[in-house]
């Protein structure tokens, strides 16, 4: 919360900005002189000073356009003096004094809840934003004018009306899991990833569908809650990316960087922070096609939402904490030229090829990813043959229902909010009932395919979603039969080799 | 040491009386050894100083390696024999060197699923029946014939083409560790050798050395495993072939060798008789004690991997059900997954396999040598 102090005293006419301006607040004073003419108000011609507090933080950006046109109104008398007490301003100004919208007025409106308050003075175009936040009185305006007749008491704030929201109506572009032909094995390992909030990783040749199976995954996961729907619009009204009409953001997020992206664009960063593409896909799914094709030093900073749910930025000009609790799904293919593994086609690559290609994984990464998905090719006969699969709604079912069991076993340790795929290990040693059967078959299956011991926490994790979609106490040898067959990178290289067709 | 082979080391170590001896001997004392003279042990003396023994030696201790030389009791006793016997051989886990029955599987690294088959179950009969498997612990055949051995609790030793404490190719670590409690690895390479393209042929003469009969499972005409093959020959070793599809490319390198008179091999019952002992079938039969579920999932499968969905849409089960199957059974060794989420059944050998004394005919057009 930023405090606009003003003083207008006599002098040589200047314009000074105080307080650690970048250069768009400091170009403020243009705008602000010339939408106070163009509304048909008096810019005095005196030594005025701006500042901006604390005067110790960075301040950026347009919103103080209007908060300080209308300190000079009200120094220069031209608004009552005890008109403004009370009421948070935010808005930029253009040069004939239309109020122009501003990112982040959800925070502001999080931020300005509280006794004393008597209202949000917003532009209209944030409006809907401002309105999500119970217990505020918002006050969208358009134009300067309209705010100095309103603070001089000629009309009375329009106060918004929140009936334009409806009722979670389907986005544009809706995607479901019934238009996935095939693919049985990738939705079901999906659907416990889901049910688990675990991270994945599918592994298959080009065209296989990864990317369509990937982009289906939030409408299996639970819907957001009124808190969470509240939590992730504040991260795009940040970023200045709500739709005007009905910007709450009901749909869990689904964002997919290129490979070529920046350490910052990922995780978050600039002069002063600004979220990233894991902040953006918070409560959501953070897409990584071509793994291997990442920098290594950008999956590696992905460790820390990864682990925490949230991303530290710290920059010169000031540190935010940003959420990121995103479910990680990444693709690629198993080996450089794709077709390993394609009964369709012959892999050209040699096991060393297939070695390093493997190696460019970032280990701190795949040791957070608890399902391997293999994805193959569907052919186009069969493509056509295949019936629609099931729905997103009745898979998403009894993704809740899981979700609901884990939320119960986590009320006794403080840990509602987390899913199998999160909770800390020390709770999964203690309460997921692995009993005597299924420790003798785990460690026999390790010894027997040769897996790497790091797979038996994640083999764990996953057997305990498995159970719990199935809704069984404890966890038996058949859910963690099925979570080993989700370790495929775990296992040393298999011969692909020549076969007959 | 460059230019020095085992033949030169063992006559200059029988000339001074000891290794310790040799190493200590002047340039003039190696210059009067025959076979050695002026050039060569100038070269010598050059690069002694650069050799640290006291070093090799600590470091072999720190990754639990044995050094054992031609002239130490714990020297594997098939080697000795050799012509060319390592001076040095450096020995990890618990195989003691002993001369028991031993057979050497070996193959290509990029094998087919029937290969893989073949070797494994050659492994699991040879360990079954209490017979060290010998390979490399290279991908492909290798794997599957040491995996085959621990899965029967058999014997296995690898012989590396590296230093004994590197792992290569390195996603064969916990195959490896699995061995040392089984079995062990050995290596004439110095400790901590990287692996090297060179290293890989002369370490096949020992694969073959170490066995008393060698089976090429699957490879190529100019592969490792014929120079393997070779060897065996020249010291004496029974050499088998795997049949294959003529179609298929890793079997060109066995029926070259048929073609030259290899012994043909069909099951595990000539070569186990090869090695001293007799054939006995899995203890435990193959398909007892299987859910409902197992069954039904190993009814469709056959000899040629199938995709996992084509199998969920063969069973008519739920997805989560057939990945429970087909893992089980993986881990009971009755399915093998290939690439790509497939899966096969693996074949078994089955009735006696004695091999045929039938004989009587010779054919005319007979030409092998």
């Amino acid at each position: 919360m930023v405090g606009v102090e003003l003083d207008v005293s006599p002098g040589l006419p200047t314009f000074a900005i105080v307080g650690l301006p970048d250069t768009a607040v400091r170009e403020a004073r243009e705008r602000v002189r010339a939408a106070v003419r163009n509304s048909g108000y008096e810019m005095p011609v005196r030594r005025i000073t701006v500042n901006l507090a604390p005067a110790d933080t960075r301040k950026a950006g347009p919103v103080f356009d209007l908060p300080i046109a209308l300190g000079i109104l009200t120094a220069t008398r031209q608004i009552p003096p005890d008109a403004l007490r009370g009421y948070i301003v935010v808005g930029e100004l253009s040069l004939d004094g239309a109020v122009r919208p501003v990112p982040g007025v959800l925070s502001i409106a999080l931020a300005a809840r509280g006794p004393g308050l008597r209202g949000l003075v917003v532009p209209a175009a944030n409006a809907g934003e401002a309105a999500l936040i119970d217990g505020i009185a918002v006050h969208p305006v358009r134009h300067l004018s309209e705010v100095c007749r309103a603070l001089r008491g000629q009309v009375p704030f329009v106060p918004f009306a929140s009936s334009t929201r409806p009722a979670s109506a389907p986005p544009d572009g809706a995607v479901d899991y019934a238009e996935v032909r095939g693919q049985a094995h990738a939705r079901r390992a999906l659907e416990i990833a889901a049910a688990g909030a675990h991270n994945v990783l599918m592994i298959g040749p080009p065209g296989a569908g990864k990317t369509m199976l990937a982009r289906r995954l939030p409408t299996i996961l639970p819907p957001l809650t009124q808190e969470e729907a509240i939590e992730v619009t504040r991260i795009y009204s940040v970023t200045g990316r709500l739709r005007q009409q009905d910007p709450l953001i009901t749909v869990r997020p689904f964002r997919a960087p290129h490979h070529s992206a920046s350490l910052q664009a990922l995780v978050g960063g600039g002069l002063l922070p600004r979220p990233g593409e894991a902040s953006l896909a918070h409560l959501g799914v953070l897409f990584l096609d071509e793994l291997p094709e990442f920098r290594r030093d950008v999956l590696e900073a992905l460790r820390q939402p990864l682990e925490e749910g949230q991303i530290a930025v710290a920059r010169v000009h000031g540190a935010a904490v940003f959420p990121a609790r995103c479910m990680l799904v990444a693709a690629m293919n198993p080996c450089p030229c794709g077709h390993l593994g394609d009964p369709g086609r012959a892999c050209a690559c040699s096991p060393a090829q297939r070695g390093r290609y493997l190696r460019r994984l970032s280990g701190p990464l795949i040791d957070r990813v608890d399902l391997h998905v293999e994805v193959p090719r569907v052919g186009g006969a069969d493509l056509v043959a295949l019936a629609p699969g099931e729905p997103s709604g009745d898979v998403r079912a009894r993704v809740v229902r899981a979700r609901a069991i884990q939320a119960a076993r986590g009320a006794g340790l403080g840990t509602t909010a987390l899913a199998n795929g999160t909770v800390p290990l020390a709770s999964v040693r203690a309460t997921w009932g692995l009993g005597g059967d299924g420790r003798r078959f785990l460690s026999r299956a390790i010894d027997r395919l040769f897996l790497s011991p790091r797979a038996y926490e994640r083999i764990v994790r996953v057997a305990r979603t498995i159970a719990d979609l199935e809704g069984a106490g404890e966890i038996r040898v058949p859910h963690l039969a099925e979570a080993v067959g989700y370790r495929s990178l775990d296992r040393p290289a298999d011969p692909g080799g020549p076969e007959e067709p | 040491m460059p230019l020095l082979g085992p033949v030169r080391i063992a006559r200059l170590v029988t000339t001074f009386g000891s290794a310790r001896a040799a190493w200590h001997a002047s340039e003039a004392e190696l210059a009067a050894v025959p076979g050695i003279g002026p050039r060569l042990s100038a070269h010598i003396a050059r690069s002694r100083p650069a050799v640290n023994v006291e070093r090799a030696l600590r470091r072999a201790g720190e990754a639990g390696a044995r050094v054992t030389t031609w002239w130490d009791a714990g020297y594997p006793e098939r080697l000795r024999e050799l012509d060319d016997a390592p001076p040095v051989v450096y020995l990890r886990g618990r195989w003691d060197g002993t001369a028991g029955p031993a057979a050497a599987i070996v193959g290509t690294r990029r094998p087919s699923p029937y290969g893989v088959n073949v070797a494994r179950t050659l492994g699991e009969a040879l360990g079954r029946a209490g017979a060290v498997v010998v390979s490399g612990l290279a991908r492909g055949i290798d794997r599957a014939a040491h995996a085959g051995a621990l899965r029967e609790d058999g014997m296995t030793v690898a012989v590396l083409g590296c230093g004994i404490d590197v792992v290569y190719p390195p996603e064969h670590r916990s195959l490896m560790e699995a061995m040392l409690a089984r079995g062990g690895v050995v290596s004439e390479v110095p400790i901590g050798m990287r692996p090297r393209p060179q290293q890989f042929p002369p370490r096949n003469r020992l694969i073959s050395a170490l066995a008393q009969a060698v089976v090429v499972v699957e490879g190529g005409v100019d592969s490792g495993s014929l120079i393997t093959a070779r060897h065996a020959a020249a010291q004496g070793r029974a050499v088998y072939a795997v049949p294959g599809s003529v179609f298929s490319a890793a079997s060109r390198g066995p029926h070259h060798l048929l073609a030259q008179g290899a012994r043909l091999l069909q099951g595990p019952g000539p070569l186990l008789e090869a090695v001293g002992l007799a054939w006995r079938p899995g203890t435990s039969g193959p398909v007892a004690g299987l859910t409902d579920t197992e069954a039904r999932v190993l009814a469709v499968l056959d000899e040629r991997p199938e995709q996992i969905d084509r199998i969920i849409e063969g069973t008519a089960l739920d997805a989560g059900c057939v990945a429970a199957a087909l893992a089980t059974l993986e881990v009971r060794g009755l399915v093998q997954q290939t690439p790509g989420k497939r899966f096969a059944r693996w074949s078994v050998f089955e009735g006696s396999n004695r091999p045929h004394r039938a004989g009587g005919v010779t054919w005319s057009n007979h030409s092998s040598s």
